[in-house]
């Protein structure tokens, strides 16, 4: 599959009115799964560890449960960008439902492609329960790089 | 800007549709098995395939939303949409082919396509 990053037109649009208004603060969804991504953004908390606060968490048993329609209604209800954190291949508590999840990340970017949105609003990452840290600093790069990219160019629809 | 949030939903349906659920959910016995022929897919040319079958279904939701509401020509659906009226039309035939789009008569020579209504599920049957 292509693993081309392209802009599409809407894309432009919206850099430039991230550009034009004072501090973009994104919208960006977090799947996190209940036994790795989940406790490892609990201890994140705990530790105390600094990262951006636009972003929402939505806890679920598996990241194999993130279904690729959540992720497209995500994008059309207006959320910047998307995470979905699972737990490392081979750590599954459901055996495999990190590698479905894996299987349809390519798929999704692609049809993101297709519309006009930059693939890279919707990014995979594995981070266990003992990886606070490695939480903290996913969310903070990505976090950033959806600051960088502006607002959906379908958010700009939804606030109509 | 009123198109992206009508493609969004088409993408949507897609991802909820049939076709691409069913070669996700094949992929390894697609690339790691071997068929009835004794061969195997490549990972790159599944890829491949994913990526056309999603492409062609995201083109055809397109195209029944266009004919939901009234019938239209292959014609007047690529120029909306923006596509080639050959591609259209073959769209169309596969969505003959699967009943999702029906003939409704001819206008100034061009044969005039509409979506086949989608009957809704009986009340009060849960599965199961």
């Amino acid at each position: 599959m292509s693993a081309t990053h392209t802009k599409g037109a809407g894309e432009a649009a919206g850099g430039k009115a991230a550009a034009e208004g004072s501090e973009f603060h994104p919208k960006v969804i977090v799947f996190c799964c209940n036994w790795c991504s989940y406790a490892g953004a609990d201890l994140a908390g705990v530790s105390r560890l600094q990262m951006p606060y636009d972003f929402r968490v939505v806890r679920v048993m598996c990241s194999g449960r993130v279904d690729p329609e959540h992720i497209m209604k995500a994008f059309s209800l207006g959320a910047d960008g998307v995470l979905v954190l699972g737990c490392h291949p081979a750590d599954c508590h459901y055996i495999g439902g990190n590698y479905r999840t894996r299987r349809r990340i390519p798929l999704l970017k692609t049809m993101l492609g297709q519309l006009g949105l930059d693939p890279s609003r919707l990014r995979l990452e594995w981070v266990s329960a003992s990886e606070g840290e490695r939480f903290q600093q996913t969310i903070t790069e990505f976090v950033g790089h959806i600051k960088a990219l502006g607002p959906s160019p379908v958010k700009q629809v939804v606030d109509q | 800007m009123k198109k992206l949030s009508e493609r969004m939903d088409a993408a949507q349906e897609v991802m909820d549709g049939e076709r691409v659920r069913w070669l996700l959910g094949k992929k390894i016995r697609l690339t790691h098995e071997e068929n009835v022929y004794g061969k195997q897919i490549a990972e790159n040319r599944y890829e491949l395939i994913l990526a056309n079958a999603a492409s062609a279904e995201l083109e055809r939701k397109l195209i029944l939303r266009e004919i939901a509401k009234q019938p239209k020509s292959a014609v007047e659906v690529a120029g909306a949409l923006g596509m080639e009226p050959a591609e259209v039309l073959r769209h169309f035939i596969a969505l003959k082919k699967w009943h999702l789009a029906e003939d409704s008569g001819e206008r100034d020579g061009y044969l005039l396509f509409r979506a086949v209504p989608v009957k809704a599920p009986a009340e009060g049957h849960k599965g199961g």
